[in-house]
């Protein structure tokens, strides 16, 4: 499937409607059974496809409809890993959290009907975000691995180091790399590793590279990576050696909203000038919409950011997208967004005499 | 003759009906007085949690505090910044930004003190932001403004907790700990040296990091003691601190494994063979925030068994 020049795409997730909401939790009270949810993942994975096509994305999926969050869902499917209770994020937020009591094994391939009801549904490119291994040890607590580790060793920092490795690595070959096998033989057109914990332990790069490497071993199709809200710094000595075709990346939470395309008024897209000076020509994901508030940016806003980005991203690499899922928003707050983002690329594409 | 104390410190978890009430609160579905009525249930809880444990020390239930730093953003000239992430873990504080000299307002932690929820004639600890870890995780223009109004507050803090009963304060320092060697030694001292001056009781609490590169400096600012996070440094060098007082943080309240309460036996009566401290502390390495409610709880109960065994 060609794609057009400057190609838009969402990363992630996107607010569930308040019956799908409401649905969840009754099936979480046992109060709905599977299939009284299962018809309500249907509906709102189909509006929520229709809208991203409609709001003129050129790469779709569902918005996370079928999962209830991107931990949870992949927990819910790997023996090994129990959940233990409620952990903050922030303020009164929370995650349920899981802990890894034996070796991660896969039930269930997860994405897959979901990645075909999907397929079936839309009319344009669809892209999967799968949550990667290095991001599901991360927010786990690493029981099994630990109290292995501690018979062999007495230093605690190696013991951390080796068990942590040791965990993810044996989720991107038992769990992450059958389900890509899985999906790579029905011709997915891409897939997104979401890894949001990839930066945030300096001394664990090395983990992560290994891991999603193995993670994407031998599989066919098209794999790009989403990271956000973290030091991308730590990611640069690694851009090469990372198998992946895109970094998709957030940036716009990082930047001004002041019109222009000098440096100060982009500094939130510093990191570009370090990718070229690093060598970097993989595909960009170029996050342009910050997620985190419900201020529209103008049209005009992302043209300066687009335009900034080109002077250190070639355009047939460069991809635009949000900097993150949009859940934290409200459907009509992230279908105004997107659509601006839509019309930015647009007047882009003209500009740059690719039409629309 | 060595004494064991037992204690835990900082944030608490949240159990799933106070998360709960929480949400609903702020969803307008209940009231002010719903939630006010559901801390202090939870508070009371978590207070005869540790007096069941026999803990030596109890420890005022920081239930209500959403971060470290939070209760000081009331203040006018500390403001709420952007949500930013807290050391290398999946949990987000509000950067505090200082923007402009503020001293300790009066009252303010009130609603963060459960003085007549705790028990009579135990001794009270209550934790707070230590001075280095607010220096680094907040935003300011001016360095002299800043460390003056983190003194002050801090300070005044203290004054108002020891004036409602509080004997000791811990100081989180993840930032000395995190850092390690390069840590700002000067800035460090610079915090501190009105602290060391004003006679209060404190004990630091390092997590986040081994703390070796900076022994010296801890013995510097700590003369009540200090806390280590042995999942992080290796016990045997703490056999050479020159200090009449060390805890040692040997519950991982970032593991929902829980430890098993003859090796930690084993590990302390091997560690004080060797050393003879007046006074060792065992605690969590760092806030019990990082668990399940349930799980917190559990580690409490490992550390009053530990604490049967150990009193012997």
């Amino acid at each position: 499937m060609k794609l057009p020049i400057l190609p838009t795409q969402e990363i992630g997730s996107i607010r569930k409607p308040d019956y799908l909401f409401d649905v969840w939790k009754k099936y979480f009270a046992g109060k709905a059974s599977e299939e009284e949810l299962n018809k309500c993942i249907k509906k709102a994975s189909i509006e929520t496809i229709k809208m991203l096509e409609d709001v003129g994305l050129d790469i779709v999926w569902d918005g996370e409809m079928h999962r209830w969050e991107m931990y949870y869902h992949p927990i819910s499917y790997i023996q090994g890993i129990e959940f233990v209770g409620q952990v903050r994020i922030l303020d009164n937020r929370y995650f349920v959290k899981g802990a890894v009591k034996s070796i991660p094994k896969l039930v269930k391939n997860y994405h897959l009907e979901e990645y075909l009801f999907i397929r079936e549904n839309a009319r344009k490119p669809v892209k999967i975000p799968i949550t990667g291994p290095y991001t599901i040890a991360d927010w786990s607590f690493n029981e099994f691995y630990i109290k292995k580790w501690m018979r062999f060793e007495k230093d605690p920092k190696i013991v951390r180091y080796n068990a942590k490795r040791e965990l993810v690595i044996d989720i991107a070959k038992n769990v992450i790399n059958p389900i890509l096998k899985d999906l790579s033989k029905y011709e997915v057109f891409r897939i997104q590793i979401d890894e949001p914990a990839a930066t945030t332990h300096p001394n664990e790069m090395d983990i992560f590279v290994e891991a999603f490497n193995e993670a994407v071993k031998d599989i066919k199709a098209t794999i790009t990576t989403h990271i956000c809200y973290s030091n991308y710094d730590l990611l640069l000595p690694y851009i090469h050696e990372l198998k992946t075709k895109q970094l998709t990346l957030e940036f716009a939470n990082r930047d001004s909203w002041r019109r222009g395309i000098d440096d100060e008024a982009r500094r939130g897209y510093s990191l570009l000038k370090k990718l070229k000076e690093y060598g970097y020509d993989k595909e960009l994901g170029l996050g342009v919409i910050d997620v985190h508030t419900n201020e529209i940016e103008p049209v005009e806003l992302i043209v300066d950011r687009i335009k900034y980005a080109l002077k250190y991203i070639e355009p047939d690499k460069l991809f635009i997208n949000p900097d993150c899922g949009l859940r934290t928003r409200a459907r009509e707050i992230a279908r105004k967004k997107l659509a601006n983002m839509v019309e930015a690329v647009k007047i882009v594409r003209r500009e740059l005499g690719y039409g629309e | 003759m060595t004494n064991y104390e037992f204690y835990i410190t900082g944030i608490f978890p949240r159990d799933d009906r106070l998360i709960s009430i929480w949400k609903m609160w702020e969803w307008g579905k209940a009231t002010g007085k719903d939630l006010e009525d559901e801390i202090r249930r939870e508070a009371k809880e978590v207070i005869d949690l540790q007096v069941r444990a026999d803990l030596t020390y109890i420890h005022n239930p920081h239930i209500n505090w959403h971060d470290l730093f939070r209760p000081f953003t009331k203040l006018e000239n500390i403001r709420e910044g952007p949500l930013t992430r807290f050391f290398e873990n999946n949990t987000f504080y509000r950067k505090p930004i200082i923007v402009d000299k503020q001293s300790y307002k009066p009252g303010l932690l009130d609603e963060y003190m459960f003085t007549d929820l705790m028990p009579k004639g135990r001794d009270w600890i209550y934790t707070l932001p230590g001075l280095y870890t607010f220096y680094k995780l907040s935003e300011f223009r001016d360095r002299g403004t800043a460390i003056d109004t983190i003194q002050n507050v801090i300070l005044g803090a203290m004054e108002d907790l020891r004036s409602n009963g509080f004997r000791v304060i811990i100081l989180h320092e993840p930032s000395i700990a995190y850092e390690g060697e390069y840590v700002d030694t000067k800035t460090v001292k610079d915090l501190y040296k009105p602290l060391i001056e004003s006679g209060f009781e404190y004990w630091l609490h390092l997590y986040f990091g081994d703390v070796n590169p900076v022994i010296g400096l801890l013995c510097d600012i700590a003369q009540y003691g200090f806390s280590v996070d042995l999942s992080y440094t290796p016990i045997e060098i703490l056999d050479r601190i020159p200090v009449d007082r060390l805890s040692l943080g040997i519950i991982d309240a970032q593991n929902s494994l829980l430890e098993d309460v003859e090796d930690l036996v084993k590990t302390i009566r091997g560690f004080n063979a060797r050393v003879k401290f007046k006074n060792i502390g065992v605690c969590p390495n760092t806030d019990l925030d990082y668990l399940p409610y349930n799980i917190a709880r559990a580690k409490i109960m490992v550390l009053a068994h530990l604490a049967r065994r150990l009193r012997g």
